[in-house]
């Protein structure tokens, strides 16, 4: 074992698969010289998904990863299946590809990050976690059923884990002392709602020879295509995405709800300001609310359309809010433990701080604003069954069916 | 457009303009498409089939706003509560799947159904579910009719 690693990487393996079988690491190259990880200390790792994020996503992954493959579905003229892929089952077969890193549009996040966790990879997943809220679920089950790291790339919470004023929110929140929230929390503004909306016209055009086209729709609806639908304004089509709100959303939520204590919760009632929203098409909208249980309220503005949110101004929480015999056991308790970043949760199997069940409850909290955009009522929610309460036709976005062959 | 009385014509035109880019965001009046909406589903069965006549195969002309008030329809059919209506509207979606219509409008009606329709369209869904171009939306609206349903 080297010395300052937790776990070699013939550790790493035997450990995470419980095998009890020898295991021959080949180097791959000659050993580097002082301060360079040998060969035999760094994990195999693939990149699926080489469109705008994809590079910044394998980063990630830390230091000590050798990019074995790559994979898209606009390689499908250049694919020789060896080191460059367009079917990301090619390379989760491989056993020397120990993690992955998926930055694939989001309505393939869940399906893959669920294969490859079967498939003994540990998983870093570009954001937005997911489509729809029952994929995060699968997400979560996949992630103790096959026992890998699986983390999102968003890194705020980490921030946000070391600020002292946050901490301090957290262990309020946390404590469960404070029995009506009156907090509120809005964002307002930078959620890109023009700039990632979807054509409501869009003439068919021919597919790009070198894509692959029907895996590209993979579980969401064969679509004419329209090079719109691919390559970033995805974006824009409830398809593969959810607009703006989806997209930007969970960068700026994520720390929030890390601040706030509600990993392990949503929101009880939705309700949004937008116009009816196209079948299709993302588009404008201007404000949604979300309460959760304890009063806590979040709210989204876009500041792109409508009257603005009137309702309700910014609150935070405070040792103030509590009596003097619960802000001293606010003061006693200790601070939360640091997070782990993804490198660290790989070597040391601990949870890193963006795992499954906190980025799924992120996301859906944008997920439940955009079911009440499209939906156009309020909604109240059940956090435990994660359903919409009476109301069919939101649960239908709730959880989606897929495309044949694909299923969750 | 046959079948398409003028009265309708005039409410579908109140819908957004698509703005430079082709999307829907610019001008987008809520209270206006509301309204219109609200006053096409005043109109029944015989609105809900002359939207329907409005559609066309995509590549082949312009819908843009009869299809957007489609589905805006069974929107505000449920926001209404009304379970007569809605139906009445899965009946009428489901009434025109099967036969002549291009397949490209019968798979944006399968679509609605995916979103909107109930049991009572299982039986002309489940009519289609051989056929090679419709197949796999046909599915998909029957899982969800199942799920929820």
């Amino acid at each position: 074992m080297q010395k300052g690693r937790s776990v070699s990487r013939r550790g790493f393996i035997k450990g995470s698969l419980g095998a009890a079988a020898a295991f021959t690491i080949v180097p791959r190259h000659v050993l580097g010289g002082a301060g360079n990880t040998p060969p035999s200390e760094k994990f195999g790792a693939a990149l699926i998904g080489c469109g705008g994020r994809g590079n910044g996503t394998f980063e990630g992954l830390g230091p000590d990863v050798e990019k074995l493959a790559i994979c898209d579905v606009k390689f499908l003229k250049k694919a020789d299946d060896k080191t460059i892929y367009s079917d990301f089952r090619r390379v989760l077969e491989r056993k020397d590809i120990d993690m992955v890193a998926i930055a694939t549009p989001p309505h393939w996040h869940a399906l893959i990050s669920i294969a490859a966790m079967e498939a003994g990879k540990d998983v870093l997943c570009e954001k937005p976690m997911t489509r729809f809220i029952a994929e995060g679920r699968a997400v979560v089950n996949a992630e103790k059923r096959y026992n890998r790291i699986f983390q999102v790339g968003t890194f705020g919470r980490f921030d946000a884990s070391r600020d002292a004023n946050r901490i301090l929110t957290h262990k309020i929140m946390a404590s469960g002392l404070l029995k009506d929230c009156k907090a509120v929390h809005r964002a307002r503004g930078g959620l890109k709602v023009k700039e990632w909306s979807g054509i409501v016209n869009a003439q068919p055009e021919p597919i790009p020879e070198s894509l692959d086209w029907d895996m590209y729709c993979g579980p969401s609806p064969l679509r004419p295509y329209h090079p719109h639908r691919f390559g970033g304004t995805h974006r824009g089509y409830w398809d593969y995405e959810g607009g703006g709100l989806t997209d930007m959303g969970q960068h700026h939520y994520d720390p929030v709800q890390w601040t706030f204590a509600k990993d392990h919760t949503s929101p009880v009632e939705i309700e949004a300001y937008a116009p009816p929203a196209h079948p299709e098409a993302c588009g404008m909208w201007g404000w949604v609310e979300l309460k959760y249980a304890d009063g806590l309220t979040f709210t989204f503005e876009s500041d792109e359309w409508g009257e603005p949110y009137n309702r309700k101004e910014d609150r935070g929480v405070s040792l103030s809010d509590l009596s003097a015999e619960d802000q001293q056991k606010i003061k006693d308790m200790p601070d939360p433990e640091p997070l782990v970043s993804f490198p660290d949760a790989v070597r040391t199997r601990k949870q890193p701080g963006g795992h499954a069940e906190a980025a799924h409850r992120a996301v859906t909290l944008m997920h439940l604003a955009n079911t009440a955009i499209r939906t156009g009522r309020k909604l109240r929610y059940d956090p435990v069954k994660e359903l919409v309460i009476g109301d069919e036709e939101a649960n239908r976005l709730v959880n989606q069916p897929m495309r044949a062959p694909w299923h969750l | 457009m046959a079948n398409v009385s003028e009265k309708l014509a005039d409410l579908v035109a109140r819908m957004p303009d698509p703005d430079d880019r082709g999307m829907y965001c610019t001008d987008i009046d809520k209270e206006k498409i509301e309204s219109a909406i609200a006053d096409i589903h005043n109109g029944g069965r015989e609105n809900i089939l002359g939207l329907i006549d409005m559609l066309v195969e995509p590549g082949k002309g312009d819908d843009v706003k009869a299809h957007y008030a489609l589905h805006c329809l069974g929107l505000h059919i449920c926001n209404i509560g009304d379970q007569r209506a809605k139906r009445r509207y899965g009946a009428a979606l489901a009434s025109q799947i099967g036969g002549d219509r291009p397949k490209g409008v019968q798979a944006y009606l399968i679509q609605e159904l995916q979103s909107f329709g109930g049991r009572g369209a299982v039986e002309k869904l489940t009519a289609l579910a051989g056929d090679k171009d419709l197949a796999q939306p046909v599915a998909m609206a029957l899982e969800a009719i199942q799920r929820t349903g």
